[in-house]
């Protein structure tokens, strides 16, 4: 009797163990079949986890990747952006990531995570000079490269050219940045106030300036100190200003702003000027038949350098890929041939600027070409471990000086411990990592 | 006596049978899938969370042993304090005012009326909605320039009305006015105690001359304690999980200046946004700590003042 109950708990056992194993039995991008880690024209699946959102441009990538590379096919999970970071570290922990994905924390390369490209872009002679360096800043750490993207997102002064010629303005230059005054200037000019709010023309949209200004107005050049910089007087001029455009009527006030959108505003012809990201602000420009402009963001004074925040699809190797060799031949195929495909496909902006049909891309319209311009002037950025969570009080901070609550000396000054806080919290977390 | 039967009177248990113990052994094997779920799916990870407080763990690194430091971190964390300060006052605000409110409704839900089905569905609708759902409609209406609620109040001569979420002080009472939009929920299980009130106690309070006030004092609100410390243990428990509504209305940094910063969001913050599991292990010990704490003085104290309808036999 005793063997036949010990099947049966056996069975029992394997059958939970079976019940909490991933429903599809793939393990480590496997294709299921148990063969792995097959190169030289062996049938090999990579898998690749990116966010949602790119139905025009997936599909045709997977076809002409596979069709390139007809031993290799390539499975693409589609997750929502709040929680990509979430599944990611939790599948690295579990030891499953995926063999490729969007590598946008910079810790995943620090603890090894995802493997340097350095000989794959040699291998491939892949000039990164004419990449976007803000957004290769993403994927560089240690003098290496870890990842490369195919398209071009860029935060930009979109402005609508109908209001800027009523008010009888010039357009803003699209390589030459206006200081924050003289935008100020430009937001009271083109201004149309109106009683009526669906009638209102504001000058622009007061975004908080820490999200996108050059980061080294609110931090020193290693990153490491806030203190002192954030709160310091070009830097609290620059939020008087933007919060002050708030308070005068120029631009939307928050609970507007958050009904409206400011895509929404620009496109509707409601705002004269907003800063914005390309891949939203273009469509939506386009769609609505608004003659349109680009110019890089207001810099805090005259003199301060250019800045043109910048990001891309940064996708990246995971260091526990079965198929590794495989897998960067699709991260050289995203970022070369990829960015050819975003054009063509999903009509946007590449990542490397000397991609065929880049040109033709840019002289479609006058703002394109504007934006080709100003994306141009992009550069490396200073890293700062955990930005988003670092600057959050910066939110509130922001809200008290449109409300009038604080100056804007008081607010920074009240948020600058705060902030510092929160940024040697994330060093510490950052150096931690090994 | 033989040994055995001395045995058997000293309390020994008397000796299966066969059948009886593949019986048992059966009863084991079917329970065993779930036995061995309840294992690696919630003692496993309850003692794993134990162990990882005690640790600086980032999810990608080694964990580092660092005993009790997280705890001892606790105290200087400004988060922690303010998350603290959310949920305590949220707490204090919502549960007495859920309970109530329950009650009042479902007294009303009592009350034989025409189209009292109706009613009933009708306030338990916004129990089946989605949290998400709600929570989304009511940061609409409750925009302080442009929503509904605020341009009532505007209509009936309040100026200048709260700012709602985006206030510090107004943003806690603002969630609990969107909870009590949900209050029905409550009301049904304060429904069903009320209708297991026995009729003739209320027959014979009115013979006696006991007004509505009386009556409801003395018989409804005793007979309803067994029902009102169940609610009050969910309601306690509730106050101390909120998540889904802060998160949604105020975004993982808990709106403005914090007001929203409840201590599940907070938690949530340290380890999946900071990255620091450890640290967040060690809140969520704390937290079931604090509430088990409270939960024991609630039934330490429930002798006090519920009455189960059963005692009066004895």
């Amino acid at each position: 009797m005793r063997p036949r109950w010990a099947i049966v708990i056996l069975s029992v056992f394997a059958l939970v163990v079976a019940a909490c194993t991933s429903s599809d039995g793939t393990e480590n991008g496997g294709d299921g079949t148990g063969v792995t880690g097959v190169t030289g024209g062996e049938p090999v699946t990579l898998t690749l986890w990116a966010f949602e959102g790119e139905e025009a441009f997936f599909p045709t990538l997977k076809e002409r990747f596979e069709a390139d590379h007809p031993n290799i096919t390539l499975e693409i999970t589609e997750i929502p952006e709040d929680n990509y970071a979430t599944k990611v570290d939790t599948a690295l922990a579990a030891g499953r990531p995926p063999d490729m994905g969007l590598t946008y924390e910079q810790r995943w390369f620090k603890a090894g995570a995802v493997l340097p490209l350095d000989d794959l872009i040699e291998a491939k002679s892949i000039d990164l000079t004419t990449y976007n360096q803000n957004a290769m800043s993403g994927c560089r750490f240690e003098d290496h490269v870890y990842c490369l993207g195919s398209y071009t997102g860029a935060v930009l002064l979109f402005y609508n050219k109908e209001l800027f010629d009523a008010a009888g303005v010039p357009y803003p230059s699209a390589t030459e940045p206006m200081t924050i005054d003289e935008f100020a200037t430009v937001a009271a000019q083109v201004s149309q106030p109106n009683q009526d709010l669906a009638k209102r023309v504001w000058g622009t949209v007061g975004e908080a300036p820490f999200w996108w200004s050059d980061p080294i107005t609110h931090f020193s050049e290693d990153g490491r100190t806030t203190q002192g910089y954030m709160n310091d007087a070009p830097t609290a001029h620059l939020y008087d200003v933007m919060s002050g455009l708030v308070r005068d009527g120029y631009a939307p006030t928050g609970s507007e702003f958050e009904l409206l959108g400011t895509e929404d505003l620009l496109s509707a012809g409601q705002v004269a000027m907003a800063i914005s990201d390309n891949l939203v602000a273009i469509d939506a420009l386009e769609t609505n038949g608004i003659d349109w402009g680009a110019a890089p963001v207001p810099i805090e004074s005259s003199g301060a350098p250019v800045y043109v925040a910048s990001w891309t699809d940064q996708v990246g190797v995971f260091a526990s890929s079965e198929h590794a060799q495989e897998a960067k031949e699709f991260v050289a195929f995203l970022g070369t041939v990829g960015n050819e495909l975003r054009i063509e496909v999903a009509d946007q902006l590449p990542l490397d600027s000397a991609t065929p049909g880049a040109e033709t891309w840019a002289a479609e319209s006058e703002g394109r070409a504007e934006v080709m311009e100003a994306v141009a002037l992009a550069r490396e950025a200073v890293f700062v471990p955990g930005f988003w969570d670092v600057t959050s009080p910066l939110w509130d901070s922001y809200d008290a000086m449109v409300a009038g609550d604080m100056t804007p000396q008081e607010a920074l000054d009240d948020a600058a411990p705060v902030v510092q806080d929160n940024l040697d919290q994330a060093w510490e977390t950052w150096e931690a990592i090994s | 006596m033989t040994e055995p039967a001395a045995a058997r009177g000293h309390g020994q248990r008397p000796r299966r049978t066969r059948a009886a113990r593949r019986e048992e052994r059966a009863g084991f094997l079917f329970a065993s899938p779930w036995l061995i779920g309840t294992l690696v799916f919630l003692i496993g990870p309850i003692v794993a969370s134990m162990l990882l407080s005690f640790t600086n763990w980032n999810l990608i690194s080694d964990a580092k042993w660092e005993g009790l430091q997280n705890y001892r971190d606790m105290f200087g964390d400004r988060d922690f304090r303010q998350s603290i300060k959310v949920t305590l006052f949220y707490a204090i605000l919502a549960v007495p005012l859920f309970q109530v409110a329950g009650i009042a409704l479902a007294t009303l839900l009592n009350l034989r009326l025409r189209g009292m089905y109706l009613f009933r569905t009708i306030l338990f609708l916004p129990a089946v909605l989605s949290g998400v759902a709600v929570a989304v409609l009511w940061a609409q209406m409750l925009n302080p320039d442009l929503g509904i609620v605020n341009q009532i109040l505007r209509a009936i001569g309040i100026d200048d009305p709260p700012r709602w979420l985006q206030s510090p002080s107004w943003a806690v009472p603002a969630v609990v006015l969107m909870g009590l939009w949900g209050v029905g929920s409550g009301a049904i299980i304060y429904l069903a105690g009320l209708q297991n009130i026995p009729p003739a106690l209320y027959q014979a309070a009115k013979i006696d001359g006991a007004r509505t006030w009386r009556t409801f004092w003395h018989i409804t609100l005793p007979l309803l304690t067994p029902t009102l410390l169940f609610t009050l243990l969910i309601g306690v428990i509730g106050a101390f999980q909120v998540f889904d509504v802060a998160y949604i209305l105020g975004g993982s940094r808990g709106g403005t200046r914090g007001a929203l910063l409840f201590y599940v969001l907070n938690m949530w913050n340290e380890g999946f946004r900071n990255g620091r599991f450890g640290y967040a292990s060690a809140l969520a010990w704390v937290l079931v700590v604090v509430a088990a704490i409270v939960i024991i003085l609630i039934f330490r104290t429930s002798s006090r003042w519920v009455y189960y309808e059963s005692e009066g036999d004895r």
